[in-house]
């Protein structure tokens, strides 16, 4: 009786869930062909292939990520033509820098970095906390790079690219695996995850240590601890929740820069959550709602190593707190078969503190409406039409359009035009910041600006050929951009143009950026994979304030070949070149360089488990080149991979 | 009762004078106080209230309705009401058809009592179950017990593979309970279109995230096949992402499947189940032997379009899928049959 009665417990529990099948059957019946399932694979969750996109885009998968040799997030991007990863010592310790068609400096890049929908750019300074990744590079599904302005579908801050991080979904990963690396300049990570789920709830726990001791005679070591925990719960067959939380804690090395920025270690602490409530009523129609937190915390109580001449030693309060809260709608439907369309709205808040710059700083509100349909006027010709209005208590209320046009003469080959215009928000430390930027011993300062956005306006003509036969995908662009009202912390040159300006930040500059790049990515078998990538750039611009004309390599050239032998060895090569070019901001100028990475892996079966151990090198014929300034030289680095996994 | 019993009177010129036999054995008594003016009469039974098998006996009616200068009589019962059909009233039954396994498993316990039952039609029930059900049947019983199954069969289902996505040879396949006996057959059936498959099986749901994983690495296709334990609630999701993600497309055997984010699926819809049915009952009606058990012949091929974009795939378009699959020439004769008002017409609910 009382086991009749759990299980009638059970069943109406199963029908509560909303299954669509009352109870799991093990009998096969007519119930497997009637039953409805939830909409698994919607329109705003699939991939759009790269003849159907408005933009030129990139896709890393996890296959790649592992035959690239990368250890940290920001090294994958070397991988994506157009882009430049660097790494600077000079501010708060060893800071990856990525970007994209230069312009970038030391605080950030002028890119939108997302993961899983939400956005990491550092709130007061725009820059991206490369460091601070809660989760590691196994966790990743892969990562979209838009290559180009795409505001109406990526939001706020999507202004020369977007770099997209799709994690993996919690049904992904099910059992256990742990890895463990171990190097010279004191490599040290380790990661451990575990997957598991009941009914329709299923869950991924991931925590880990990174460490390393960053370039060679600098004090520039870095440690952090992180975790992440997510759920995915699919309630019904229409709704599905998705929960996360993380954080990330741990400190840098900073090396002596003068006497008000001595030797020491700062704390850097991270922590996020969030929420995502999709309903998907079938694969073209749903919405969302989404809600996300993040926190970001750098301590950094310091004394100057000169005291004052009189009263006790006064201590210098360096740190900085970003907090962000985001609310972010959308939906999705399609009218009849040929349109689709998207629209949506966010709000954010950015509240940030950084005692140094400005005693208080306003919190910064925006709100975004965006929207965007895409019609499918005949099988070769598709359009792509998006909006974003922007408005925020900065910088007024803007527009960013977006028109896009694929054209398919012929079956896989695609032309695509597109012409859009976006922009980047001023941050809220470019605003009212009370800057003192200027060389050591040069401080500068001034009032805050009335600054404008950034805007850029963007011509883009791709070819995109696909071969679906031999798997090969070939995609060239050819690219003519406006930047304008770049925005420049004065100070970073201390010359007579700089002088003109009365304030501490200002919209200084413009620059055209025109050029060609590409990609091909060939996998003649299921062993092996080529990806080839190149690009050529220009950069014009008056360089009032900054040297933004040289701020990327004019050519970069980059090579990945991979292979898996007799199903158990893995072996890879990273060949990537680049031109000289000197970043923006407090930069050197760094030397054209070719480097080679490489990686062997051997995959065995032990303990019932799937074992891997790995070798890899980076800079193997350790060419000494610089990368932002001149002590950060580059070296040989390897390191010992080890990893095992129980699935369940 | 007494329309229904005047009805069946008139009817005796016209059926089969066996037929007449065993009612007059049957029910001697009861048939003698009938008296109407119906030709035929048709149970159906519906396994319950589910949308589905209203449809199938909506479609049988408008197939039957017309039959017999329109004197043809359909009563509907729920399987759970079956009960409240007396025996005589039951026995009198020209035909049978039950929707659905719970549904013919209730006719055929009611069967089972009658020395001589009715001509029985199984409808939208899949091959194995009726199988199963048949087996302990007495001769005489399964001698008049037939289906029309809701399943494809595999030379249809891998048929599909090879028109839809004729450069993809490496097929994975999960096996169930249920299903573990489709791997021999599925096995020639592959041999003779260049397919290699790769098999996984399990045990019970909570086996096939790990099933999935061993069959990925060898699979450039998934192809599900019905069984409770492997596509359910529960594991569709991890099905489909999983294979989604590693840009494997998956080949289902539903529409629920196929709206849930399977590339392209085969099955009958419960119109077509019903049309076919209505077909079948009506050669009954009009003396034909009881066919042997049957899988469709009406079927419909469907297209994920928003996957097969996304991952990059150029399938045939759904007409040609389903046009390839008919053969052309029965695709043609349907098209004129049923005005062609759509470029397939096998393929319309």
């Amino acid at each position: 009786m009382v086991r009749a009665g759990i299980a009638w417990i059970a069943c109406a529990l199963c029908s509560a869930a909303g299954t669509g099948v009352p109870c799991q059957a093990q009998e096969l019946s007519e119930r497997e062909f009637v039953a409805e399932f939830p909409t698994v694979l919607s329109a705003s969750g699939l991939r759009q292939d790269a003849s159907e996109t408005p933009q030129a885009i990139t896709v890393i998968d996890q296959a790649m990520i592992k035959a690239s040799g990368a250890r940290e997030f920001a090294e994958l991007f070397r991988l994506v033509p157009g882009f430049t990863v660097s790494y600077v010592t000079y501010v708060k310790g060893l800071q990856p820098i990525v970007s994209y068609h230069g312009l970038g400096r030391e605080f950030f890049s002028r890119l939108q970095v997302l993961i899983d929908g939400r956005s990491i750019n550092n709130g007061t300074l725009g820059g991206v906390d490369w460091s601070e990744f809660p989760f590691a590079l196994e966790d990743i599904d892969h990562i979209e790079v838009i290559r180009g302005p795409s505001n109406a579908t990526h939001g706020i801050g999507a202004f020369l690219a977007t770099i997209n991080f799709i994690t993996k979904h919690a049904v992904q990963e099910r059992g256990a695996e742990a890895t463990a690396d171990a190097g010279n300049e004191g490599i040290r990570d380790g990661s451990a995850r575990f997957g598991s789920g009941f009914g329709q709830f299923d869950y991924r726990l991931v925590a880990g240590h990174r460490a390393d001791g960053g370039f060679a005679n600098i004090a520039d070591g870095r440690t952090r601890n992180y975790a992440t925990a997510r759920a995915d719960w699919q309630i019904g067959p229409v709704d599905n929740l998705l929960m996360q939380v993380g954080g990330t804690d741990g400190s840098n090395d900073v090396s002596f820069r003068g006497v008000n920025d001595p030797q020491r270690t700062v704390d850097l602490s991270t922590g996020y959550a969030q929420l995502k409530w999709s309903r998907s009523f079938d694969a073209d129609n749903g919405w969302y709602a989404q809600l996300y937190y993040y926190h970001f915390r750098l301590s950094d109580l310091f004394q100057p190593q000169l005291l004052p001449p009189v009263g006790v030693p006064q201590l210098i309060d360096g740190g900085s707190t970003a907090r962000r809260t985001d609310l972010e709608i959308q939906q999705n439907f399609s009218t009849g078969t040929s349109l689709r369309w998207v629209w949506g709205g966010s709000v954010r808040e950015d509240l940030t503190d950084v005692p140094l710059l400005s005693a208080s700083i306003s919190p910064l509100y925006v709100e975004r409406l965006f929207g965007h349909v895409e019609w499918r006027a005949s099988e070769s010709l598709l359009a792509n039409v998006g909006l974003m209005v922007e408005d925020n208590r900065l910088s007024g209320t803007d527009l960013a359009p977006q028109l896009a046009l694929n054209w398919s003469p012929a079956a896989n080959q695609t032309i695509r035009f597109n012409l859009s215009r976006a922009l980047r928000t001023p941050t809220v430390i470019e605003n009212q910041g009370k800057f003192a930027v200027g060389p050591p011993g040069t401080p500068r300062y001034g009032p805050p600006g009335d600054l404008l956005p950034e805007t850029i306006l963007s011509r883009e003509i791709s070819y995109v050929g696909q071969w679906p036969e031999q798997h090969a995908t070939l995609d060239v662009k050819l690219f003519d951009d406006d930047v304008n009202e770049l925005i420049d912390l004065i100070g970073t040159r201390n010359d007579s143009a700089a002088q003109a300006f009365p304030k501490n930040a200002v919209n200084g500059d413009a620059a055209r950026e025109r050029g060609v790049e590409g990609q091909f990515v060939w996998r003649p078998s299921d062993a092996t994979m080529v990806l080839a990538s190149a690009s050529y750039l220009n950069i014009s611009s008056a360089d009032l304030l900054d040297n933004y004309s040289t701020s990327a390599p004019r050519t970069s050239v980059h090579l990945l070949l991979s292979h898996r032998f007799a199903d158990t060895w893995d072996a890879s090569v990273n060949v990537q070149q680049q031109s000289g070019f000197r970043a923006a901001g407090y930069s050197e100028p760094q030397r054209a360089f070719c480097r080679f990475d490489a990686r062997v892996a051997r995959q065995f079966r032990i303990f019932g488990g799937e074992a891997e151990v790995a070798l890899t090198a980076q800079n193997l014929f350790d060419d000494h080149y610089t990368e932002y300034r001149h002590d950060d030289v580059a070296e040989r680095l390897f390191w010992l991979t080890v990893s095992f996994g129980l699935q369940k | 009762m007494n329309a229904a019993g005047r009805t069946t009177r008139a009817t005796r010129p016209g059926l089969s004078s066996r037929r007449w036999r065993l009612l007059e054995l049957l029910a001697a008594l009861a048939l003698l106080l009938v008296s109407n003016s119906i030709a035929a009469q048709v149970l159906v039974v519906l396994s319950d209230g589910t949308a589905s098998y209203d449809v199938v006996a909506d479609e049988l009616r408008a197939g039957l309705e017309p039959l017999r200068d329109g004197r043809v009589r359909i009563d509907r019962v729920n399987a759970g009401h079956l009960a409240s059909v007396d025996g005589p009233k039951f026995g009198a039954y020209e035909v049978i058809v039950p929707i659905g396994l719970s549904a013919a498993q209730a006719v055929m316990t009611r069967e089972q009592d009658l020395p001589s039952p009715p001509i029985t039609l199984c409808l939208l029930i899949p091959r194995q179950s009726f199988e199963r059900l048949a087996k302990p049947l007495t001769a005489e019983h399964a001698r008049r017990v037939s289906a029309l199954f809701i399943d494809q069969p595999l030379s249809r289902q891998l048929d599909l593979l090879r028109i839809a996505l004729p450069d993809r040879h490496r097929v994975g396949v999960i096996l169930g309970p249920s299903s573990q006996e489709l791997e021999s057959a599925l096995r020639s059936e592959a041999r003779s279109r260049d397919l290699s498959l790769d098999f996984a099986r399990v045990g019970e749901s909570s086996g096939v995230y790990a099933a999935l994983q061993s069959v990925m690495p060898e699979s450039d296709l998934l192809l599900l096949v019905p069984d409770p334990v492997v596509a359910n609630a529960d594991t569709v999701y991890g099905l489909l992402l999983t294979s989604y993600r590693a840009q494997i497309p998956v080949v289902g055997y539903s529409e629920g499947l196929l709206n849930a984010g399977a590339l392209v699926s085969l099955f009958s819809t419960a119109r077509q189940q019903g049309r076919q049915g209505a077909e079948i009952v009506g050669r009954l009606l009009a003396h034909e032997a009881l066919p042997t058990p049957q899988h469709p012949r009406y079927f419909t091929v469907r297209v994920n379009a928003s996957v097969a974009r996304s991952l990059g795939l150029r399938l045939p378009a759904e007409s040609a899928l389903n046009a390839a699959l008919n053969g052309q020439a029965d695709a043609l004769q349907e098209k004129s049959a049923h005005d062609g008002a759509g470029s397939a017409p096998r393929s319309r609910p």
